[in-house]
């Protein structure tokens, strides 16, 4: 290379009119309208947006590269770990039928398969595993239900009229939910909402009996809570919806002979950049512990998880796979 | 970047912090050459960097109260620039990925028009692979050491010096040395 050419072209470079035609006013103006814009923005653009994007998943999926966000840079990944969400002023889910679907679809793989005696199939965690390892098992006990609260998953389903004889029951509503089954069941009203439900899940040859009902006396505010039984004999799980912690606050309980094996709460926020966000909390009755999840996504198919002792993880969904990395290790599931 | 001007804009962003609104203008100028071309060396379009440049200062200044002074507030800053950049690319070529070996080749080749373009520069571009361009670019323009380069476009340094060295060769041979000459002083 020649160094005094290098130099001579260099120079010529650095010392030509410069393209740059936006002044600092510009951007200052441009700054002041967006945070003007922000103390009157909804939750319910940004986070429809995000679910509409959803459709573009099939590209996003091959394109999206999990080494560009192993490092907390700022920009889409514009969140550090002292990240604190606010609360979302609409909620996704729009009516009775919205929240039923998103409680069964949130539950059911937590629950679904998995004999365990925890019956929610939540982690234990091991000692032998490294802090990454160990906060991905971790998260993989309640990637679920998050994952199905980003996607919207269990929103705007169609309610069928049927007369529909199960193994409970005779029913008279049926919605179909992807990926989990079918739920028929009768519904008593109260007013124009759903005050109880009793029905089925089928889910091909399992069939497991769910009740519902509405919990709050707040006409402003809804509480619906479902329960999904496993078997008569005292397991089953509790879903619960609870405005009061929050617009959009959903607590998932598993039960063993009738006691409390572990709980997690699901609350989902917006954080800076209206990106959706969920405070994940579980709670293990065997050691009285609690574990919390910071998950923020910035597409529908990649998030970055918030766990103390740990720097950020960023996840990736793609081909069917969740590819966690930090600081440069990956994992796959 | 030299010490110094790393000094100037630590100074600058103390500033900033106190009084974005009075004391922009002197960070802006101070930082707006190495953010613009970080842009451009993504997107090889003027239009659109200027309007990326100032999408990234929009949220820099949203999130100044998270960047602390102490540590370097100008990679915040490019990482933020580099990030905008990442982005529309994604949205304009889906096929867009960051560490794909042949990613260099996916990067658009738009010309700018005539009046826009800066002769010296758009002749540079037109010897080199978008790739060896981006390094130029970051390199010269943006004022980047070959370890801040290898962090934006995640390939080893060694890599990096050697095809900025090619891409001087390659210069060497065919830039009319009339574009040299007739750049004007600013």
């Amino acid at each position: 290379m020649d160094e005094k050419f290098e130099k001579k072209l260099n120079d010529s470079v650095q010392n030509s009119p410069m393209p740059i035609k936006t002044s600092a006013d510009q951007i200052l103006s441009a700054y002041r309208e967006k945070e003007k814009e922000k103390k009157h923005h909804s939750y319910k653009a940004p986070f429809f947006g995000a679910l509409g994007a959803l459709a573009c998943a099939v590209v996003a999926l091959a394109v999206l590269i999990p080494s560009a966000f192993t490092k907390q840079t700022p920009g889409v990944s514009s969140i550090n770990d002292d990240i604190v969400g606010s609360e979302i002023t609409i909620s996704p889910l729009k009516n009775d039928r919205d929240i039923l679907g998103y409680e069964v679809a949130a539950l059911y793989p937590l629950v679904s398969g998995k004999n365990s005696p925890s019956v929610a199939g939540l982690y234990q965690s091991s000692s032998s595993l490294t802090p990454f390892a160990e906060a991905v098992e971790s998260y993989e006990g309640i990637e679920a239900p998050i994952r199905s609260t980003f996607l919207g998953v269990g929103e705007s389903l169609t309610l069928e009229s049927v007369d529909y004889s199960g193994n409970y029951g005779t029913y008279t509503n049926k919605m179909s939910i992807p990926a989990v089954g079918d739920l028929y069941f009768n519904a008593t009203l109260l007013g124009e909402r759903w005050n109880v439900l009793k029905g089925e899940l089928v889910d091909g040859s399992l069939v497991r009996r769910f009740e519902g009902a509405q919990r709050s006396n707040d006409k402003g505010k809804s509480a619906f809570g479902l329960k999904l039984y496993e078997n008569e004999t005292g397991d089953y799980a509790l879903v619960e919806q609870n405005e009061n912690q929050g617009r959009f606050f959903f607590s998932f309980q598993f039960f063993v002979s009738y006691q409390l094996t572990s709980s997690l709460s699901l609350r989902l926020l917006r954080a800076d950049g209206d990106y959706p966000f969920i405070i994940a909390n579980r709670f293990s009755a065997s050691d009285y512990t609690t574990t919390t999840f910071k998950v923020l996504a910035a597409t529908t198919n990649q998030y970055s998880l918030y766990h103390s002792g740990i720097s950020k993880i960023s996840l990736l969904y793609k081909n069917s796979q969740r590819i966690y990395t930090n600081n440069g290790i990956t994992i796959t599931r | 970047m030299n010490e110094e001007e790393n000094e100037a804009i630590r100074k600058a962003s103390h500033e900033l912090k106190k009084d974005p609104a009075a004391n922009f203008a002197l960070f802006y100028d101070l930082t707006k050459k190495r953010v613009y071309f970080l842009i451009y060396s993504f997107t090889h379009d003027y239009a659109t960097s200027e309007d990326l440049m100032q999408n990234a200062y929009v949220s820099f200044l949203e999130n100044l109260h998270k960047i602390s002074c102490q540590l370097n507030p100008m990679s915040y800053l490019l990482s933020t620039a580099r990030n905008e950049a990442i982005d529309y690319l994604r949205k304009v070529k889906p096929e867009y990925e960051l560490d794909k070996d042949d990613n260099a080749e996916l990067v658009g080749r738009d010309d700018p028009s005539e009046d826009e373009a800066e002769p010296l520069l758009k002749e540079i571009e037109s010897f080199l692979t978008p790739f060896e361009f981006q390094v130029y670019t970051l390199h010269v323009l943006s004022g980047l050491t070959f370890k801040e380069i290898s962090g934006i476009v995640h390939r080893p340094v060694g890599t990096l010096t050697y095809t900025y060295s090619e891409s001087i060769d390659k210069l060497q041979k065919g830039v009319n040395p009339l574009w040299m000459k007739n750049s004007k002083k600013s």
